[in-house]
């Protein structure tokens, strides 16, 4: 077995280098591509390095001081909103749902498992975070720990009233399977292994390379008929991912991974581009995981507060 | 458009890096990847469900291996093209895939030329079947 391991990776490693050639081929035979690629590229660095400082911005900033005053109002207002923006998170998600034909499906699909027992949560390449990110990895899926913040903060509400939010998928679930009776059983055991082998019912693949589409995390579930089967969550770049970013995309994507889809809300967790400042379970993706396992709706996040 | 372009294949190997990159390297050579599976009853469940033309198959595979599903892949379509791939060089391993009827037997590491021109060829088979 030990001999296969290795002959894996030495597999891998050709694989790759032709892998790396095709790909430098096509970009060759495509410059709009690259450019694209480029772009996309450069974009990406924005959102991850936000703590490089706006060379050009304070470049403009000294002429237009020169300039004019009202001029330098204006611009100092712009760079305002900036800096506030860099302050929040910024993380872009996609899924997608298959059957086992590889045709991408509309509809949301649940776990249909034998009441009490658990998923097992795979986090494979987990050598390329220290044991402290890989605590907060497992900390996204296990933790019953919750907050109460105030709702005018997240806009939800008028000051003084507040919501509870769950900082780990587990203390979620488990509230949901106790709140509210549902035709299938709320997933809300997870054992996690770390292997380099395909085990598992969710997989947690870890990866270095960047999403040449910008994107920091994916999620792609397999179904037959109306039960997922096996879901694949990919975190990219995570070597240069912070731990509040590492933690809110493993809550996003295993938000997707229990079967929700993107939220109406954009200020919740489960937002197709996460920019809160508050990345926890919300009591309407504990309402949303409810109404899915009793079989009402297809997964779609609708916050009404 | 080559005959790769008309192929479609499911890829089984218990090493979830090696399906994902070895999946990468098939779609960019052109052949479309409709199935991965990561364990011998993975591959039967696959192969009944998406009949690919053809299945490239892990030999040792905890639990349920490449033995196991080449077997019934093989009871469910005699005529099923089966790669399998496999770092056991032992003579009776050799001898055990070709009495079950395997299509081919590729070595760990493989060389990308081989494995391309083993596509090839069986593109040709698979159109004429």
């Amino acid at each position: 077995m030990q001999k296969e391991i290795v002959e894996d990776l030495r597999q891998q490693q050709i694989l790759l280098t032709a892998i790396n050639s095709k790909l430098k081929e096509k970009t060759n035979t495509n410059s709009l591509h690259s450019q694209i690629n480029t772009n996309t590229e450069k974009i990406y660095n924005h959102i991850f390095n936000p703590q490089k400082p706006p060379i050009k911005k304070k470049g403009i900033l000294f002429w237009v001081t020169i300039l004019s005053i009202p001029a330098l109002l204006f611009f100092a207002i712009t760079v305002d909103t900036d800096i506030f923006a860099e302050d929040q998170y910024s993380l872009t998600s996609k899924y997608v749902t298959e059957n086992l034909r590889g045709d991408t499906i509309d509809t949301w699909k649940f776990w249909n498992i034998i009441p009490g027992s658990a998923l097992t949560v795979n986090i494979v390449n987990s050598e390329l975070l220290d044991d402290d990110k890989i605590l907060i990895i497992k900390d996204a899926i296990t933790s019953y720990e919750t907050i109460l913040i105030d709702d005018a903060l997240t806009h939800k509400g008028p000051k003084g009233t507040s919501s509870t939010y769950y900082l780990g998928w587990t203390g979620s679930l488990k509230n949901a399977a106790e709140l509210y009776p549902t035709k299938y059983p709320i997933p809300n055991n997870f054992d996690i292994i770390e292997s380099k082998r395909g085990e598992g019912d969710i997989i947690i693949l870890l990866s270095k390379l960047k999403d040449t589409d910008g994107y920091s995390g994916f999620t792609k579930s397999t179904v037959d008929g109306n039960e997922i089967l096996k879901t694949s969550i990919t975190i990219y770049d995570v070597n240069n991912l912070s731990e509040n970013q590492l933690s809110t995309l493993v809550l996003h994507e295993m938000g997707h991974a229990m079967g929700l889809a993107h939220s109406t809300a954009p200020e919740d967790l489960m937002a197709p581009v996460i920019t809160t400042n508050f990345p926890y379970i919300s009591e309407c993706d504990i309402a949303a995981i409810a109404a899915l396992y009793n079989g009402e709706i297809q997964g779609q996040v609708v916050c009404e507060k | 458009m080559s005959l790769r372009e008309n192929l479609n294949v499911i890829v089984i190997d218990d090493d979830y890096n090696t399906v994902e990159v070895f999946t990468e390297f098939l779609e960019l050579s052109g052949v479309k990847v409709v199935g991965k599976g990561y364990d011998g009853k993975d591959g039967v469940h696959l192969y009944k469900q998406l009949k690919p033309d053809i299945v490239f198959l892990d030999v040792m595979m905890p639990d349920f291996n490449g033995f196991y599903a080449l077997e019934n892949i093989k009871k469910i379509n005699p005529n099923a093209l089966v790669v399998m791939i496999t770092a056991d060089l032992s003579i009776e391993t050799e001898i055990k895939l070709e009495n079950m009827k395997a299509t081919s037997i590729i070595y760990k590491p493989f060389d990308i030329q081989q494995i391309l021109e083993i596509i090839d060829k069986l593109a040709l088979k698979a159109v004429k079947s």
